[in-house]
C-alpha cells in the first residue's frame, strides 16, 4: 500500500506543484498572484452562475453575481446604462482627455470587440496591464468601467481594485452595468483587433 | 455464462478493460488538465463559484488553480504510459468523487434557487470543457470513477511500462 499507492501519489502531487508553480511563473499573460485575492467578500457573494444563461461566444468570460449584487455596488459606485454610455462615447470623441473607457475583460475579448477608444486593463493582468495606463487614469476625470455583461463581476471587482490599490477617486468611477453584451444589442459601434481605437 | 465474480475477475486480471480504463480516463484527464492549464482565469472564475475554497486568505483557491491541472495531467499521462498505475488510479478516482460532490451540491443549490429541476441546470463546472448540462456530467462521472477504480485495481500489466519492465523473459508479465 505504502509503496504502491501513497509513495506514488505524494511525488505526483509534488511533481505537479513544482511544474504548475514553474510554469505560473513563466506565464506572460494569465499568471495567478498565489497571494492576491481576486475576489471580495462583497457585495455578492458567492457568485451564483446563472442556470441556463446564454453560452459566451468562447469560454466562460462571465463570472456570474448573486442576486442582490448590482443593488450593493450601487452603494460604492455610480452605475450608467447603455444610453449614457453612449453620451459618454461622444464626449470621449470630442474630448478623449475628458472621458476614458476601461475594459477589464481578457486579451481575445478585448481583441474581438470593445467600445471604441477603451484602454484594456483585464483585472486578472491588473498589474501589467495598469502600470502604463495610470498617468491618464490619474489626470482623465471620468472612468467608464465595463466588462462582458450584467453577469460580470469583473467590472465591479476592477473599479474597487482602482479605488483600494492606486487611489483612483472613487466618484470618478461610473460602471456601465450591461457591459460589452448591452452594448452590441444596442448596435452601438465596436472597434476591433488591436489599439484602442 | 458469466457470473458476477467472473466478471469481477475478468476486470481485475484481463489486459482489454485495463487498457480501456487506461486509455479513457487518462485522455480525458489530459484535455481536461490541458484545457485548464491554457485558460486558468477561467478555471479561477469557476472553482471560485462553487464557494468551497475561502477567499480570504486566498493561497488555497489560487493554489489549487495553479496545481490541480498538472495532477490531472500527470496522472493522465501515466495512465496513458501504464506506470505507477495504482497510484495514478487512486488519485484520479479520488479526484473525481470529490469533483462529483461538488458538482452535485452546487448543481442542486442553483436548481433550488432558481426552480428548475437538477437536469434542468448548465453551468461552466470548471471541468476545461465550458459549460455542462448537469446530468449528463454526473453521469460522465461516473463512469470515469468506474473506470479509473478499473485501472487502480486491475493485476494485469499487459500492454503497460511497468509490464515491460517487469516482464520475465518467458513473458509471463501480465495476461
Amino acid at each position: 500500500m505504502m509503496r504502491r499507492i501513497v509513495a506514488p501519489s505524494v511525488g505526483i502531487v509534488l511533481a505537479a506543484a513544482a511544474l504548475g508553480l514553474a510554469v505560473n511563473a513563466l506565464r506572460e499573460r494569465d499568471a495567478i498572484e498565489i497571494g492576491r485575492a481576486y475576489f471580495l467578500a462583497a457585495p455578492g457573494v458567492p457568485a451564483v452562475p446563472p442556470a441556463s444563461a446564454p453560452t459566451p461566444a468562447r469560454g466562460p468570460a462571465t463570472q456570474a453575481v448573486a442576486p442582490g449584487f448590482w443593488t450593493r455596488a450601487a452603494e460604492e459606485f455610480a452605475l450608467i446604462d447603455g444610453a449614457r454610455a453612449r453620451q459618454l462615447l461622444e464626449a470621449a470623441r470630442l474630448d478623449p482627455t475628458h472621458v476614458l473607457f476601461l475594459d477589464a475583460r481578457s486579451d481575445g475579448h478585448y481583441r474581438e470587440d470593445r467600445i471604441p477608444g477603451a484602454l484594456q486593463l483585464d483585472y486578472y493582468n491588473l498589474p501589467q496591464d495598469v502600470a502604463p495606463a495610470l498617468p491618464f487614469l490619474r489626470e482623465v476625470p471620468w472612468l467608464v468601467v465595463y466588462c462582458e455583461s450584467a453577469e460580470c463581476m469583473d467590472g465591479y471587482l476592477l473599479c474597487r481594485a482602482l479605488v483600494d490599490r492606486y487611489g483612483i477617486a472613487r466618484e470618478r468611477l461610473l460602471l456601465y452595468t450591461g457591459g460589452m453584451r448591452d452594448w452590441r444589442e444596442r448596435r452601438l459601434p465596436v472597434a476591433r483587433g488591436t489599439g484602442p481605437w | 455464462m458469466v457470473t458476477p465474480r467472473g466478471f469481477r475477475g475478468w476486470l481485475r486480471d484481463a489486459a482489454l478493460p485495463l487498457l480501456v480504463a487506461r486509455l479513457v480516463v487518462g485522455g480525458v484527464y489530459v484535455w481536461y488538465g490541458v484545457n485548464k492549464v491554457r485558460e486558468p482565469v477561467a478555471f479561477l472564475k469557476a472553482l471560485h463559484g462553487y464557494g468551497i475554497l475561502p477567499v480570504e486568505p486566498p493561497h488555497p483557491l489560487n493554489l489549487t488553480v495553479v496545481v490541480l491541472p498538472w495532477i490531472e495531467i500527470l496522472c493522465g499521462a501515466l495512465l496513458l504510459a501504464g506506470a505507477w498505475l495504482r497510484a495514478a488510479g487512486v488519485l484520479l478516482c479520488a479526484m473525481t468523487v470529490v469533483f462529483t460532490v461538488a458538482v452535485a451540491l452546487h448543481a442542486s443549490g442553483l436548481a433550488a434557487a432558481q426552480g428548475l429541476s437538477l437536469c434542468a441546470v448548465r453551468f461552466d463546472c470548471g471541468c476545461g470543457i465550458g459549460e455542462v448540462w448537469v446530468c449528463p456530467k454526473l453521469a460522465e462521472n461516473l463512469a470515469l470513477i468506474a473506470l479509473a477504480g478499473v485501472a487502480a485495481g486491475s493485476r494485469s500489466r499487459r500492454w503497460t511500462l511497468e509490464g515491460l519492465r517487469t516482464a520475465a523473459p518467458s513473458g509471463s508479465a501480465g495476461r
